[in-house]
């Protein structure tokens, strides 16, 4: 894989995030992104003119709102300006990150605004992802993002008890998270006593997947403003700097489990943090990252994933679960803001992830920051049949 | 049995019957059981187009027991506690099969709280309750009184507030000297004053009230207290047409109505409805209730509710107007200028929730026909399938066997041609268990739940290319899924008579023994 090294240094500079719920039906969408436009504008202290260039994306088939960039230069501000369009599926948040990087450091522009919303309660989101399955072929038979396949895998490897324990403790600590982040959609106040209780009771969706494991469907929008080093020096106190960024997926294919050994499954998970690790020099990232945002769709998921991008072996992932070293004040903290399985405006989420991870390393996450210095971030962005974005975030420009 | 937000569980389930939507009970043929903590449990039988509700002790032969404590039960059910998060956070459970229960949501309305309609002892305590808050200072700057209220008959009582350096205090009784002393005899007559539903003067004139004391306290009433509102929640259309009537007078505005000498008589017909017309002559107006032989303009409203929903802005005149439910008769000018001649009415609002403006969701439905090219490659693959045949393609670097056949292989790039005949049978690698109803993409109905959907491993195919279609409904408890070298259930497809080339050629997979 080729890969180059950036021409210029790229930081973050202003972010801005709506409230997350599933009750915004007292904004239109232009209004809705407008909230996280002027956000992100008050806290870089900008004002629109100084913007360069605008990303915007979401998930059109959710809305069936084909170009709603152009409904919402109302809310974006971006008549006028340079603009692109972006729509990768689930990861397109981390995906406009991406290119908001790129676009600053290749040089073409100093100033970028990455735009991710959904409005989900007005459309249809399980027809939507229904609607990106193969039409020839799978559409017929897939009941969108539900599956209990993952469950399965983990039963059949650690024994019932184990992984489903492991499961149910994993979205109690994400809602004890959620409850202290109060943008977050879904914040029960669970409390581990429930543990057994609601392995036993919360309802079944698919397989051993159950209600209280997967994540909502909410409505919001982000924005982050990337600027160019020596602007981005200007411009902020504390700029956080986006290192690097990897992007991985596979043709749309449901064969993503492994049900014979002697025929690994390529897990973009594992192959994207691999690939990012060495050309960045990472050994362990388990002690190099202070912090993790991962889009966690579903519990089972999450839980599996903190094996693959870790590169961990065996259970210990199930060990930084169940020893709650994933929460806030532990060892590898996972989502300090309650992640996707709390709120999930799907065109936003991914990018959300990336400013939650900012948040952390200025130190401004409020009452969900991690207590010790955040000076390494990793964030991440899932969509479509396993892709992949991983995003590395820093504190100081000495890599 | 306790109360919440003045609902009982026993409401909720008392109300069924009437709220129970034939339409949405079709095919529905089960046993559903609600054990309410603390309120007790409920069963509930639904049989296609009928419905019985019993309270009982027996839950036994439910297919889905739902469990709550009364607060949440009746949370949910009025709209007070979101319910997929109660459902979610456990505090609302499912016993059984969610969903069958699932469809009891469309099987009946919604239940609303009955109003609680308010008597004269109610309206005469709330009043009294709440004159001390609106008490005016302004209004009563330099005053050192004491006002008196002797309210006779039911509901009635003695009040005294007592006013002193911009300040008021309400007690019941009365002092030795009251300065001012109204005395009303019945209570109803003072509510009806209170809700400008009568003026005080025609029952001072007809002998029904007396003022003791200095009279030109009772006359600054006005501005010693702001105007009286019950719960706007609780108004009426009656209480709305009143209301507005009441206030027509004060709403006059001679400026909008100079030279203006016209009679405007409002027929509002339906519940709540009557007669009124309004006197305009010389800048002044007067409200009588009839009509005159013939009125100027003469609005004819059908039903009393519209009438209210334009006066409240929630629809305009002209669309009432073209739909044939109200009409305009006389001079049609004069009714356009109604918006000059009297100010808006405002609706009272102190001391009940004020309404939140109606913010609009406009609903649209999109049913689109598609066709898609399937190239020769699939093309080929769902042809076969019309001859009960599946084929597929294996690509020759890496030997991958793709399932349904692929135009090339994703990781070596290169086209997979070699073609070759796999299954038809095969063995499970893994059963998709789906208990929740998600709609079928196709079709947008609700799928019967629970089904399955299957990955199989066909003869002829290897690793993780498995092949996805679903098994027969009655064989999903008997699936086992294989894993590494152990074999899953062998299944074999159940052919369509009909054969078009689609993925649906193959009805579903059953067990093969
Ligand atoms: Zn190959």
């Amino acid at each position: 894989m080729s890969h180059r090294k950036k021409n210029r240094n790229v930081g973050i500079i202003g972010i801005g995030q709506t409230r997350f719920s599933s009750h915004r039906e007292d904004v239109n969408q232009p209004e809705m992104i407008h909230e996280a436009v002027s956000a992100a504008l008050k806290d870089a202290g900008l004002a629109m003119k100084d913007i360069d260039c605008i990303v915007h994306g979401n998930m059109e088939l959710f809305e069936m709102v084909h170009q709603p960039d152009c409904w919402h230069t109302l809310g974006t501000g971006a008549y006028g300006k340079e603009s692109f369009r972006i729509t990768t599926g689930g990861t397109v948040g981390a995906t406009l990150s991406c290119a908001a990087d790129n676009l600053v450091a290749s040089g073409m522009y100093d100033i970028v605004m990455a735009i991710g919303f959904e409005k989900l309660q007005e459309g249809h989101t399980t027809g939507g992802i229904t609607n990106m399955a193969d039409p020839l072929w799978f559409r017929n038979l897939q009941t969108g993002a539900l599956t209990g396949s993952k469950a399965y895998d983990m039963i059949s490897e650690f024994g019932e008890e184990r992984a489903k324990k492991a499961s149910v403790m994993y979205r109690i600590i994400m809602d004890k998270h959620a409850v202290k982040n109060p943008m977050a959609h879904r914040a029960f106040g669970l409390e581990f006593e429930q543990l057994d209780d609601l392995v036993r009771t919360s309802p079944k969706l698919v397989g051993d997947l159950k209600l209280i494991e997967m994540c909502s469907q909410s409505d919001g929008a982000c924005v982050v403003i990337f600027a160019e080093e020596k602007t981005a020096k200007k411009i902020s106190k504390k700029p956080v700097w986006i290192r690097d960024h990897i992007t991985v997926h596979r043709e749309e294919t449901f064969i993503l489990f492994g049900y014979d050994e002697k025929h690994p499954v390529p897990m973009t998970h594992r192959f994207a943090a691999e690939n990012l690790y060495k050309r960045n020099n990472i050994k362990e990232p388990l002690e190099y990252f202070d912090v993790f945002e991962m889009y966690d769709p579903a519990s089972w998921w999450a839980v599996d994933w903190i094996r693959d991008f870790f590169q961990l072996k065996d259970d210990e992932h199930l060990k930084l679960v169940e020893n709650k070293e994933i929460m806030i004040g532990g060892k590898m903290p996972i989502n300090p803001s309650g992640g996707v399985i709390a709120s999930n405006p799907i065109g936003a989420t991914a990018l959300v992830r990336i400013a939650e991870a900012a948040l952390q390393i200025r130190g401004d996450a409020g009452d969900h920051q991690i207590p010790t210095e955040v000076k390494h971030a990793l964030a991440s962005g899932f969509g479509g049949t396993m892709w992949t974005v991983l995003t590395m975030l820093e504190k100081d420009l000495n890599w | 049995m306790t109360e919440y937000w003045g609902v009982k569980a026993e409401d909720i389930f008392n109300t069924m019957k009437d709220r129970f939507r034939v339409e949405g009970a079709k095919g529905v043929d089960a046993v559903f059981g609600y054990d309410i903590e603390g309120a007790g449990k409920w069963k509930l039988t639904v049989k296609n187009d009928s419905m019985e509700v019993e309270k009982t002790d027996d839950l036994s032969g439910c297919v889905t027991i739902m469990k709550a404590n009364e607060e949440n039960f009746i949370g949910v059910n009025i709209g007070k506690v979101d319910a997929t998060n109660a459902f979610m956070s456990g505090k609302v459970k499912l016993e059984g099969d969610m969903g069958t229960f699932g469809k009891t949501t469309k099987m009946f309305k919604k239940y609303v709280p009955a109003k609680k309609v308010m008597g004269t002892g109610d309206y005469i305590q709330d009043m009294f309750s709440t004159l001390v808050a609106r008490f005016q200072p302004q209004g009563a700057s330099g005053l050192d009184v004491s006002i008196t209220y002797n309210i006779g008959g039911e509901g009635g009582g003695v009040w005294t507030a007592y006013i002193k350096d911009g300040k008021c205090e309400l007690k019941t009784g009365q002092p030795d000297k009251p300065t001012t002393k109204l005395n009303v005899n019945e209570a109803k007559d003072w509510v009806d004053v209170m809700l400008g539903k009568t003026d005080p003067f025609s029952l001072l004139s007809a002998g029904r009230a007396s003022i003791e004391g200095k009279t030109e306290i009772a006359l600054k009433l006005g501005e010693i207290f702001a105007k009286y509102a019950p719960k706007i929640k609780e108004f009426t259309t009656k209480d709305y047409i009143l209301d507005m009537f009441g206030t027509l007078v004060q709403r006059f505005q001679p400026k909008g109505a100079a030279d203006l000498d016209a009679t405007i008589t409002y027929d509002i017909g339906g519940e709540g409805g009557g007669k009124w017309t309004a006197y305009i002559k010389d800048g002044k107006c007067e409200l009588k209730e009839g009509q005159p032989e013939k009125p100027t303009t003469k609005l004819c409203v059908n039903e009393a509710k519209d009438w209210v929903d334009v006066m409240l802005g929630k629809t305009d005149p002209f669309s009432l107007l073209s739909a044939g439910r109200a009409s305009i008769e006389g001079q049609t000018a004069i009714a356009l200028k109604l918006g000059e001649i009297f100010s808006k009415y405002i609706p009272p609002s102190s001391g009940g929730e004020a309404e939140k403006e109606e913010l609009l969701v406009l609903k649209k439905t999109i049913s689109v026909n598609q066709r898609f090219a399937t190239g020769p490659i699939m093309g080929r693959f769902l042809n076969a399938l019309k001859e009960k045949k599946i084929f597929t393609n294996k690509c020759p670097k890496c030997g991958r066997v793709h399932l349904p056949a692929r135009e090339v292989c994703a990781e070596c790039r290169i086209p997979a041609t070699e073609w070759l005949e796999v299954g038809p049978k095969g063995q499970v690698r893994y059963m998709e268990y789906v208990y929740f109803s998600s709609p079928d993409p196709l079709t947008g109905e609700t799928r019967e739940t629970p089904y399955g959907m299957l990955n199989i491993l066909l003869d002829g195919c290897i690793g993780n290319d498995t092949f996805a279609h679903l098994v027969r409904r009655d064989q999903i408890n008997l699936i086992k899924n294989g894993r590494n070298d152990v074999a899953g259930t062998r299944v074999r497809p159940v052919w369509n008579e009909k054969r078009v080339g689609s993925i649906f050629d193959i009805k579903y997979f059953e067990i093969d023994e």
